[in-house]
């Protein structure tokens, strides 16, 4: 109702000008109005200047320079001399894919994602439903320790973790010990390392899984559900005909999100066992990150957009399974 | 009208002049290095001017700021400003400040570093005045790229073997043990047969390295066998020789023999905790222990590397450099020749802890009194320094990766060798 007559207006107006006839009529009448918004354009390029030039140079300027090194041979030697690298097409990433470590990598960041991701969603929204129904008495208590983790400095976290996962001193394996059980090196044994970082991920992350949930439960209408109650639909029915399909863009937003930082899975491999034991800790951004620091800024570029293609790939496909249909 | 279309005009030309600056800052310096830099000349005189030095490090260095303090009386025109830089972002900001122009006048410089970093035409060469004879041999060649020495040495670092005598006395070893590699290999097994029984915490006789920076323990091994990995002369890698076979062989019967745990915990901590009898670092770890643990103090000496075919051990710590886009070269390499005097040095080694790259500095101080430097000065003699070439940190990196195969047992040394060889090849030396 309210759209139509700004529209029609609109319209109105380009037709006017299109008009040969009552131009100057129609630029008197706008002139007031056109040097308002004019001021109003300068004020708001003006606001607008101080971020868009950190933007343009922080941000836009080096994903092109990366793009466009991706596609050379930059090594850290032609940093002061970049006219001298040579244009190489698609070349580095055909090293990339030949390269068995970059498989590694890619391999180990599919497990973190497709395993992380459904376990932070599934933790995050079984403690929004707890704290949002059950535990009534604590509420405040759990919310702060399940969110804890998530603004805690990962790089501590990850300190705090190898820590406690210490074969010999960690409180891990001295806990183990008094049931007679002699503790594996955590982080220095492959069949540990990864599944060991992918635990951690979910407890750090499932504090904003849980945030957003809890927003969303604690917006689904009383009425409806009482109205599902009326009906005979039981608690197992309400949750998943009402609750869930309400919580759909809180679910899609988490996926979203959560799923991008998996993907660009580096502190906890960084700090605790930079990609080792036997790469089986190394992922996708860390392996760019050590590319980077060997001075072979070409492939570390093009392993940079391997990963940003991925990330596009999964949000696509996220939007795909979970927008709402209508 | 007019200001709208103004208004992006400016952010245009805003942008447009950001990027002109960035492009020309990274464009600046085009000059090809293919000839050989020829010595920088230092002016006779006093210093003047103002002074800006990195100096490498957590907080900002007191006893390196005593010693500016003392050249800035000796030099009344002159003023230092010291500018602490964490070790971990060094590297980077090194890098980022030499490709944009905007240097410090010198810094303090990873010794492993200096190859890449002269290579990207960031330092001015030594001037001649610096006479080579003056250094350790392994610690001025740190300094070399192409064979131009690019800037000079500073504090060494070097490792050698730790041992603890309550646990090497109850395995049966008189005195320190075996100094040869067949020798220290037999009291290695002795002491792991204790472990349990006469030493009730032990659990490894000793640690090596495995994984990120291994390279630093095992490439001394190949020196020690009379070889190397990397032929300057021909420009080849050797990583097929027979001395890199039994370097190769004596790491990984180490692990295999379980002399040492793959566990990648903190040997030096292990150390402590009479985890492991003995264990291969550098000066400072003697300096820990002290300040942690002085109940061990009488408890724990220091030898030499085991020899091979020869002695020998790995140049680290830190050379001086100044840079080619230096504000004030030629008081900062007058700062350089301040700060490499003997005496100075000698001082500064005493305040800190670091070991002098300057022979004389070790019958200056403090340091000819301390028995346990006795091994570090024997050891600094034999050191070596890595292979000069741009493309090293990927080789170590490479050897680091190999080592921690052959360290779990995932690959045998003939595999290791050969993959060595081919991906150090593939790698190349860089330009």
């Amino acid at each position: 109702m309210t759209t139509m007559p700004t529209g029609t207006i609109a319209g109105q107006g380009s037709k006017e000008r299109d008009a040969a006839g009552p131009q100057p009529a129609a630029r008197r009448n706008s002139a007031p109005r056109r040097t308002a918004r004019g001021r109003q354009t300068r004020a708001a390029w003006t606001l607008a200047a101080p971020f868009l030039a950190l933007f343009l140079a922080f941000m836009l300027l080096p994903v092109v320079w990366s793009m466009l090194m991706s596609l050379t041979d930059t090594k850290s030697a032609d940093l002061r001399t970049p006219l001298s690298v040579s244009f190489t097409g698609f070349d580095n990433y055909v090293r990339l894919f030949q390269d068995p470590q970059f498989f590694t990598a890619l391999q180990n960041t599919a497990v973190f994602v497709l395993v992380g991701l459904p376990l932070t969603l599934a933790a995050g929204l079984a403690a929004a439903v707890a704290l949002d129904r059950g535990i009534r008495r604590f509420r405040a208590v759990f919310r702060v320790g399940f969110y804890l983790p998530v603004i805690t400095s990962v790089v501590a976290v990850a300190v705090v973790w190898k820590t406690l996962l210490e074969p010999h001193t960690g409180l891990v394996n001295t806990v183990l010990g008094w049931f007679g059980i002699d503790g594996p090196a955590w982080l220095a044994d492959t069949r540990f390392a990864l599944p060991v970082m992918i635990i951690m991920a979910v407890w750090r992350n499932l504090g904003t899984v849980m945030i957003i949930m809890l927003a969303g439960l604690q917006s689904v209408p009383q009425s409806l559900m009482e109205a599902a109650e009326l009906d005979g639909a039981g608690a197992w029915q309400r949750f998943w005909r009402v609750t869930f399909p309400l919580l759909r863009p809180a679910l899609l937003l988490t996926a979203v999100t959560t799923g991008i930082g998996y993907l660009q899975f580096f502190d906890e491999p960084f700090v605790m066992t930079d990609g080792g034991p036997l790469d089986s800790t190394l992922s996708a951004t860390l392996y760019a990150y050590k590319q980077f620091g060997n001075g072979n800024y070409d492939m570390a570029s093009a392993a940079g957009y391997v990963v940003f293609a991925l990330i596009i790939a999964l949000t696509v496909l996220q939007f795909r399974v979970l927008r709402d249909k209508d | 009208m007019r200001t709208t279309r103004h208004t992006p005009r400016t952010v245009q030309m805003a942008c447009a002049t950001v990027v002109a600056a960035l492009l020309a800052t990274g464009c600046g310096r085009s000059d090809d290095s293919t000839t050989a830099d020829a010595p920088t000349k230092i002016s006779s005189g006093k210093a003047k001017g103002k002074l800006v030095m990195w100096s490498m490090g957590d907080k900002a260095d007191k006893d390196l700021e005593s010693l500016a303090k003392k050249f800035e009386r000796q030099n009344p025109d002159v003023s230092v400003q010291i500018t602490a830089v964490p070790w971990d972002a060094a590297h980077e900001k090194l890098t980022t400040s030499i490709a944009g122009g905007n240097t410090p006048d010198l810094s303090l410089i990873g010794s492993t570093w200096m190859a890449e970093m002269a290579s990207m035409d960031g330092f001015q060469a030594t001037p001649a005045s610096f006479k080579s004879s003056a250094f350790f041999p392994g610690q001025w060649d740190t300094t070399k790229y192409k064979d131009t020495p690019y800037g000079v040495p500073f504090t060494a670092d070097t490792s050698v073997i730790y041992y603890r005598t309550d646990i090497t006395t109850k395995a049966g070893i008189e005195g320190a043990p075996a100094a040869d590699w067949d020798g220290y290999l037999k009291d290695l097994k002795a002491i792991q047969a204790t472990a349990g029984k006469e030493n009730p915490k032990l659990r490894h006789a000793t640690q090596l390295q495995t994984g990120f920076n291994s390279w630093l323990f095992w490439l001394p091994l190949v020196w020690q066998q009379g070889g190397d990995i990397y032929d300057a002369g021909t420009k080849k890698f050797t990583f097929d020789s027979p001395e890199v076979t039994t370097a190769l062989e004596t790491y990984s019967d180490i692990f295999e023999d379980g002399l040492s745990p793959n566990d990648k915990t903190d040997s030096g901590q292990n150390f402590q905790n009479g985890l492991i009898g003995t264990v291969q670092q550098g000066a400072s770890t003697g300096g820990n222990l002290h300040l942690n643990a002085p109940e061990l103090d009488s408890k724990w000496k220091t030898m030499p590397l085991p020899q091979g075919e020869q002695a020998a051990g790995l140049a680290g710590g830190s050379d001086l450099a100044v840079f080619k886009d230096a504000k004030n070269a030629d008081a900062a390499w007058k700062f350089v020749q301040f700060l490499t005097d003997a005496k100075n040095l000698a001082e500064y080694a005493d305040a800190t802890g670091n070991l002098p790259a300057v022979v004389q500095s070790w019958s200056e101080g403090e340091l000819s009194q301390n028995e346990e430097m006795d091994a570090f000065e024997a050891q600094l003699k034999v050191t070596q320094a890595p292979p000069a070439i741009t493309t090293w940190q990927q080789i170590a990196d490479a050897v680091d990766s190999e080592l921690e195969k052959l360290a779990y047992g995932k690959a045998t040394v003939a595999e290791t060798q050969k993959t060595l060889q081919s991906k150090a090849t593939s790698i190349g030396t860089g330009r």
